[in-house]
């Protein structure tokens, strides 16, 4: 039993505490939610997600991690660059860190002190030219050996998707629905094309100059930079979350709606489709003769060539992420996974995986 | 669960006004504020007549009775209060009920603000799902998230060129009227050895630092919610004549009084 003082103000007090506590929960120092970035250079895979972390491709043995310690205010989420002997990414508290390869130690820093970006989009070096783009809306063009800012240039909003370039051009997908062709010497605007839809991930960049994206309204376009004009776009079922894959004359890649596509990549006619039971967020990656993908339903299986369904596997968790190491290897990450990466052989043997030392 | 009944509604609503305001989020914010409390009014009205009884009752001659009459049995007293409670027909849960209904929607009101702002490829990937099919997704996305100077889904400083440092307009104004409010809002306690009193009062302090220091560090658009309601709060209590102006007033100090008063001697000499 209790008795009634002033229960209006107790309630109230209790009320606000409450409030507050679950406010401050849901949003102070949480971790940033996403799946791993990845990447691959010589023998050592690159995994983003709050830190990153350089482990042996061969063995999933860990190399370094950067920072030493979580920080999630300073997370990583998207896959760094790697160049000769650095590893370049952003985080998302506007900053791009360049670390030597061999010690994981920093070696330069980039904040731009106007700008309260994050950066969602992996950096891309091209001749010593790190272009980064940022939520801020600009794409940041660093020298990648110093850090120092050669230019900028600013979308109409957030830029989310990576870029693509040929050493003379930066093509780059905005949220606000715009391609835009950019010179990268002097960062000044070469032409721009309202595709009608967000573009969340980088173009695909073919030798002929035809550039392969998709947009957040279920449309897979290419457009040829040349001639700055679409080729084709083709209406499909779902979003398509990473980029394609372009091999021998296929673009290849699977949608949130549980589908896998091969459109020819000259016409955007439809080769094949695969129906899935789970979604397909990560891009697809060669393995052995055929395509390895990896679904949100934890389902890891092949599609060959063909388009016919090969061996499946099934994880514990969710697959955001994938990645080719070898002609006989690949790698998925993901969320809620029991190893954060598991690797796979052509044959679906699961080889190494990886989990933080003391896991 | 929670999803479904509260956050996707909620978020599809927000971002609908959002649409129809011509993609302005900050004008979306706000009507979506003013639409939610709007509805939750009647509720907001029953706690506060609630509260009233409450008070009221606490200076009532019979509950001053039982009070006296058992104060060192706690049981019997809570016995008495309830039966007095019964028979004057008063709700003791009258004040709180409401506020704990409300709880959900505030909680649901300021997290649907939040999945409306993605910040990784994984939350828009949620929030994409979340979208009921009315919603053109090419209409919503990219979300213009610019409303004044501020970009709503950051942290908000208000940079001037003559100053080398950004002024958290936001935070200071979500302090502001955070503190106004709870002054407005607390009912002038006439026991000043009151416990709950003092403890109001201490929350009183507590409150506006923490909600300045959250206008501080999130999303600048929860600091566009949290000014929006606090000012419709402030707005229903002096609309309902229920708003204690005289507590923002600075109160005058005690004056030191004759000995003799203290002590309740005759103040007047021999007749």
């Amino acid at each position: 039993m209790h008795t009634f003082s002033s229960p209006k103000s107790i309630w109230k007090v209790i009320f606000l505490l409450a409030l507050a506590s679950l406010m401050l929960a849901a949003c102070s120092g949480v971790a940033v939610n996403n799946w791993p970035g990845l990447s691959h250079a010589g023998n050592a895979v690159y995994y983003a997600q709050l830190q990153l972390i350089k482990i042996d491709a061969t063995n999933g043995t860990q190399i370094w991690r950067y920072p030493e310690k979580p920080d999630a205010k300073n997370s990583f989420i998207a896959a760094p660059a790697v160049n000769g002997r650095q590893v370049i990414a952003g985080n998302m508290n506007n900053e791009v860190i360049a670390i030597d390869d061999e010690s994981g130690q920093e070696l330069w820093a980039f904040r731009d002190e106007q700008g309260k970006g994050r950066f969602i989009a992996s950096p891309l070096v091209v001749n010593d030219t790190v272009l980064i783009p940022s939520t801020d809306r600009y794409l940041y063009s660093l020298d990648a050996n110093t850090g120092q800012l050669l230019w900028r240039f600013k979308a109409r909003d957030a830029l989310w998707a990576g870029v693509a370039s040929d050493g003379k051009w930066v093509y780059l997908p905005g949220t606000d629905h715009y391609l835009y062709v950019i010179d990268l010497a002097s960062g000044k605007l070469a032409w721009e094309m309202d595709l009608g839809g967000s573009m969340l991930h980088a173009p695909v960049l073919a030798p002929d100059g035809m550039l392969y994206l998709s947009t957040i309204v279920q449309e897979m376009i290419a457009v040829d930079a040349a001639q700055q004009k679409v080729v084709w776009r083709e209406t499909i079922e779902g979003k398509v979350w990473n980029p394609p894959l372009l091999d021998d004359g296929r673009l290849v890649f699977g949608t949130d709606k549980n589908k896998v596509y091969a459109l020819d990549a000259q016409s955007g006619a439809t080769l094949w489709t695969v129906s899935t039971t789970g979604s397909i967020i990560a891009s697809p990656v060669k393995l052995g003769d055929g395509y390895l993908l990896g679904a949100e339903n934890g389902e890891v299986f092949i599609v060959t060539r063909e388009g016919a369904r090969g061996w499946t596997r099934t994880l514990k968790g969710k697959i955001y992420s994938s990645l080719s190491l070898s002609e006989n290897l690949a790698a998925v990450g993901g969320m809620e996974l029991e190893h954060l990466l598991v690797t796979f052989d052509a044959q679906g043997k699961q080889d190494w995986t990886y989990n933080p030392p003391g896991n | 669960m929670w999803d479904t009944i509260i956050i996707t509604p909620f978020t599809n609503v927000l971002l609908f006004i959002y649409t129809l305001m011509g993609q302005n989020f900050g004008v979306a914010i706000i009507l979506f504020t003013l639409l939610v409390r709007l509805i939750t009014h009647p509720l907001m009205v029953s706690q506060i007549k609630g509260g009233q009884a409450m008070q009221e009752l606490q200076n009532h001659p019979r509950y001053k009775e039982i009070q006296e009459k058992y104060k060192n049995d706690r049981e019997k007293l809570a016995q008495e209060q309830a039966a007095l409670l019964k028979e004057l027909g008063i709700n003791p849960f009258g004040s709180c009920l409401p506020l704990l209904i409300q709880f959900p929607i505030i909680i649901g009101l300021y997290q649907s603000l939040y999945k409306a702002m993605p910040h990784t490829p994984y939350d828009m990937l949620v929030l994409t799902r979340h979208l009921y099919p009315f919603l053109d997704i090419s209409r919503i996305l990219p979300i213009n998230n610019q409303f004044l100077w501020m970009d709503l889904s950051q942290p908000e400083r208000l940079v001037l060129p003559f100053l080398p440092f950004g002024i958290p307009v936001m935070a200071i104004i979500v302090m502001a009227t955070t503190y106004i409010q709870s002054k407005l809002l607390t009912p002038p306690s006439t026991n000043p050895k009151d416990q709950t009193a003092m403890m109001s009062n201490m929350m009183n302090l507590y409150m506006p630092f923490l909600m300045g220091y959250m206008g501080l560090t999130l999303a600048s658009g929860l600091s566009l919610y949290f000014i929006v309601s606090n000012l419709f709060s402030i707005g229903q209590y002096a609309l309902l004549g229920k708003a204690n102006w005289r507590n923002l007033l600075p109160k005058p100090k005690a004056v030191e009084e004759p000995e003799v008063k203290k002590t309740g001697k005759p103040v007047r000499g021999k007749k």
